[in-house]
């Protein structure tokens, strides 16, 4: 690490914070906890419900709660006796043993950006420091390990928005937004798949008669640390444009029948694509899935958002397990809270759900966790955990020790602030219930 | 022999750096002139050479009103002959509204203005907030009125805008406040303070309170009367009492940072603009000050690793801002006619940069450079808010310089660096290279597709090969090309066979656009 007085001669030299980014990767320390034991996950897969999953719909079901509470929807059984889920998803009850299922998630803030700023870093906010988001952290902490060219941690397909979720850190581990539609003809990720077809020749013509053109730098004496970062920039992005990296994002190499299979809208694509990308090594992936902010009328758009997340998550999980990723993947999937279980009838809701913190459900499989259990329990509304209530923290521990990080370590950061990645203390109640093997 | 090999060196440089230095001698009678070369002399460096007109032009425009000159500008502007061209060019650019348009956008960073986490201010505050900023800013008002209502008013932070000051805070506390105060209105960090100072001088803020309405997110900033006999220490240490039924404790940090601490305030606002223009303060960390030395320490001479390049120039700067009464403008305005902001970029050698004896490299800023991009092509992105309460949408082709919610931003801001107004730190902003900036310069669909658009604009408009070239140099680099860009670009116009022979122009702009000389303040 390198100390205050350094740094500060550092930006004397370069005058700007940014030069940082050259020496970032070099500053990491090898974050592996779990060598020796079982092999830390390679990937993570974060399936963000943004806006909020009601968690009586999916895998909290209420059957006898009354209409009031379930709006006449029930549960259907699983293929792991005893666990029963709600009848919005009879794919994933077909899978009930390749994840496990938190039905006691709590926390205490109802709004959108607060509590996604909570489930992201497990910080309050208010203390004056924007803490980094789980991928974040995991881009940049899994970026000595990570061969690709592709961005270690990338959104499909926009950014949550609600705050900058590399935080304090450099912002190369920003998530890269891919942007477009992956269930379009081509999934045109700008900038990474190159619209029309321009050959080498061309390329190569184009490159000499830049260089002919380059008076300015032609002109140049000397360099400062601004230049080598963009030559460096250069290099980096001319390997991804010569590589293959980015053919990740090219869905069409796959059959009909996958794509059909994980379904012909932008989530499911948006799963396929993920499964793509972490067969590329990217450390870091999520969906931020949209749609799920179902104030109004919540059941009939659960008719839309529930056969598409139901078929998406089975075809991942399906998939993954069949392509033996499923051991090295961990896939994560909740909203930022859940949704109120009382129903609302009244105008202008219609039969809508506000949103609910006290309680509410998420979904955890592979890379080193068990299949085919559930950690607590809510009361007969669904209202609030009546057993091993489990916090952001106790949940990130866990995926941060999957993934072969130790949460209470130092977060090396450009600002050089004195930081751990959760609070030390976070780890008194993780989840380790879920565990398939003990850590 | 010996000799003759130097000059022909000598010759050949000057030839390849013939659209980019001027032979023109910087006027040494000027003040701030006399302190620079004072300062390379004694630093054992030459003066620098001076930038050409067109260097100059870009600069100027890019730096005071966040664009690139038009073409007409550039046209105009080297045509004139007039001995102070550069001068009175300089109050053009200073006087026009872009001017305030990029300015607002440093204040908004610097007083972290968005709606959203962590900040939280809200759109119709924002708006508000930013409006009043950069009018008060385009009418130059003096910054220390400007800063006085900030720290002193309360009231709605719908209908008051300076209330929103004390509301842009990711932390409320008067610890944090207190930080926020320094970083602002000082350009200090806490770490300059001993922990009892620091909390003596939260104690000034600990009475301010926020209180909300019936009008949905509307809060009220007001000093707590609660008859509290307030201990509170200043930044220069000195202690006060205040009682805070009597005299909002606010009140008394404003008197003190315009009477006796006004050298804090000052040398702050100096090093901010000096950093906005050459990206770096006159202490070159511009917003991490030190504390002024104390007895023992002008005696003994400072250790600070940040310190002024040049204590004189430090000296002159918040003179001037003094005796124009706190103007903004004012202080561009010298910065801008100075040797140094005039001088070539074209050494970048660690030694020169290490004291100012160039004009330093830095990559635009991201708002200005998709600007850039989108001014030369015509094809803006849409900017909408995130919030759906209510959906705000920019109307079309706004230049992301004038957004005035840090919360709206698309995917390509961030990607350049645009900063996240967090913490107001002037490093927020980041102006390093990756690899996804480059992948969008270089294969963007979108921006392949705008600059298609553009050619065939240009082609239309002019008949001849050269005219076009040269249209596009002026739009994009803010100069003529030279000739043997212009004879490159025959060669490899002839090479193309006829069908292809639009690629030409297209393949041009592609290039220029992925060029150093398009992406750098230079």
């Amino acid at each position: 690490m390198i100390n205050r007085r350094d740094f500060i001669k550092m930006m004397a030299l370069c005058g700007a914070y940014g030069a940082l980014d050259l020496t970032a990767g070099k500053l990491l320390p090898a974050a592996n906890i779990a060598s020796g034991r079982r092999k830390a996950a390679r990937s993570v897969i974060e399936l963000w419900i943004w806006g909020g999953p009601s968690h009586l719909e999916t895998f909290d079901p209420k059957p006898d709660a009354g209409k009031e509470y379930n709006g006449g929807f029930g549960d259907i059984p699983t293929n792991v006796p005893g666990i029963r889920i709600s009848e919005f998803l009879p794919k994933l009850a077909q899978h009930a043993d390749k994840y496990s299922i938190i039905r006691s998630m709590n926390h205490h803030t109802n709004g959108h950006e607060t509590a996604t700023y909570l489930m992201q870093t497990g910080r309050m906010p208010g203390d004056g420091i924007t803490y980094p988001a789980i991928g974040a952290v995991i881009g940049m902490l899994k970026s000595g390990e990570y061969k690709g060219k592709l961005p270690p941690y990338i959104a499909l397909t926009t950014n949550k928005g609600r705050f900058s979720e590399n935080g304090f850190l450099s912002d190369r581990f920003k998530p890269l937004a891919t942007g477009s539609d992956p269930n379009a003809a081509q999934f045109l990720v700008d900038g990474f798949v190159s619209p029309g077809a321009v050959s080498k020749e061309q390329i190569a013509a184009r490159e000499k008669f830049a260089a002919e053109l380059d008076t300015f730098s032609a002109a140049l004496v000397g360099s400062c640390p601004e230049m080598l970062s963009f030559e460096k920039a250069l290099s980096d992005a001319q390997a991804v444009l010569s590589g293959s990296d980015a053919k990740a994002f090219d869905l069409n190499l796959e059959s009909t029948e996958t794509r059909e299979r994980y379904g012909r809208n932008r989530f499911g694509q948006c799963c396929l694509a993920a499964r793509r990308l972490v067969e590329a090594g990217v450390p870091y992936i999520t969906i931020n899935a949209q749609g799920w902010d179902t104030h109004k009328k919540h059941f009939e758009a659960m008719q839309k958002l529930g056969p598409q997340f139901d078929q998406g998550v089975s075809a991942l999980l399906e998939d993954l397990q069949a392509r033996n990723l499923l051991d090295s993947t961990l896939i994560w999937c909740t909203g930022e809270f859940g949704r109120t279980p009382k129903v609302d009838y009244n105008e202008p809701w219609n039969g809508g759900r506000n949103h609910y913190c006290r309680c509410f459900s998420t979904l955890v499989a592979g890379g080193g966790f068990a299949g085919g259990r559930v950690l607590g329990k809510s009361d007969a509304r669904g209202e609030r955990p009546i057993e091993r209530p489990v916090s952001p923290v106790d949940l990130l521990w866990s995926i941060y020790e999957l993934a072969g990080i130790d949460p209470a370590a130092k977060l090396p950061n450009p600002r050089n602030y004195d930081l751990s990645i959760l609070p030390p203390d976070g780890g008194k109640n993780k989840i380790s219930e879920l565990y398939k093997e003990k850590i | 022999m010996k000799l003759f090999f130097f000059a022909a060196i000598f010759a050949a440089l000057h030839l390849a750096a013939f659209p980019y230095v001027s032979k023109l001698q910087a006027d040494r009678t000027l003040p701030v002139n006399k302190i620079l070369f004072d300062h390379w002399e004694r630093s054992g460096i030459t003066p620098p050479e001076t930038a050409s007109d067109a260097v100059f032009l870009r600069r100027l425009t890019l730096t005071a009103a966040g664009r690139l000159p038009y073409e007409a500008e550039v046209r105009a502007f080297l045509k004139d002959k007039a001995p102070d061209k550069r001068a009175k060019w300089i109050e053009k650019i200073l006087a026009s509204p872009e001017y305030a348009d990029m300015q607002a956008m440093r204040f908004a960073d610097m007083l972290r203005i968005k709606s959203e986490f962590p900040i939280n201010l809200w759109p119709n505050a924002v708006q508000i907030y930013h409006r009043t900023i950069r009018d008060d800013l385009f009418k130059d008002e003096p910054l220390a009125g400007m800063f006085r209502k900030m720290l002193t008013v309360s009231g709605s932070n719908f209908r008051t805008p300076y209330a929103n000051f004390f509301r842009a805070s990711a932390d409320r506390t008067p610890a944090g406040l207190a930080k926020m105060v320094l970083l602002t209105t000082c350009g200090m960090r806490e770490t300059a303070f001993d922990a009892d100072d620091l909390a003596g001088f939260a104690a000034l803020f600990s009475c301010i309170r926020y209180k909300s309405t019936y009008e949905w997110k509307e809060e009220i900033v007001f000093n707590a009367v609660e008859g509290r006999n307030i201990s509170a220490v200043l930044p220069d240490g000195s202690s006060v009492k205040v009682d805070s039924a009597v005299t909002d404790p606010r009140e008394i940090y404003a008197r003190w940072l315009f009477a006796d601490g006004e050298k804090y305030f000052v040398r702050a606002m100096t090093n901010r603009v000096w950093h906005w223009c050459f990206g770096r303060g006159i202490y070159p960390v511009a917003d991490d000050l030190p504390q002024f030395p104390g007895f023992w320490k002008t005696l003994f001479g400072s250790t600070d690793e940040n310190s002024p390049f040049s204590k004189e120039l430090q000296e002159y700067l918040n003179e001037e801002f003094r005796k124009s009464n706190y103007s903004l403008r004012h202080l561009y305005r010298i910065i801008m006619n100075s040797a140094i902001f005039q001088a070539s970029s074209l050494d970048q050698s660690a030694e020169r940069l290490a004291v100012m004896g160039s004009y330093p490299l830095r990559r635009l800023e991201s708002e200005v450079l998709i600007d850039a991009l989108a001014g030369v092509t015509r094809g803006y992105d849409r900017y909408s808010s995130v919030i759906p309460e209510p959906f705000t949408f920019l109307p079309r082709n706004s230049r992301a310089v004038t957004i005035a919610d840090g919360s709206i931003s698309t995917g390509v801001l961030d990607n350049f660096g645009r900063p996240p107004r967090d913490s107001g730190q002037l490093s927020e902003r980041n102006t390093a290279s990756t690899d996804s900036q480059e992948l969008y310069l270089m294969n963007s669909a979108a921006l392949y597709r705008r600059i298609n658009n553009y050619c065939r604009m240009v082609i239309r408009r002019f008949r001849k090969e050269p005219q076009r070239v040269e249209k596009v140099y002026l739009d994009i680099l803010g100069r003529f090309p030279t000739q043997k860009e212009l004879d490159a670009y025959n060669r490899y116009y002839k090479k193309l066979d006829k069908r292809s022979k639009w690629r030409a122009l297209s393949d041009t702009v592609w290039i220029l656009f992925n060029s150093r000389e398009f992406i750098f303040h230079h």
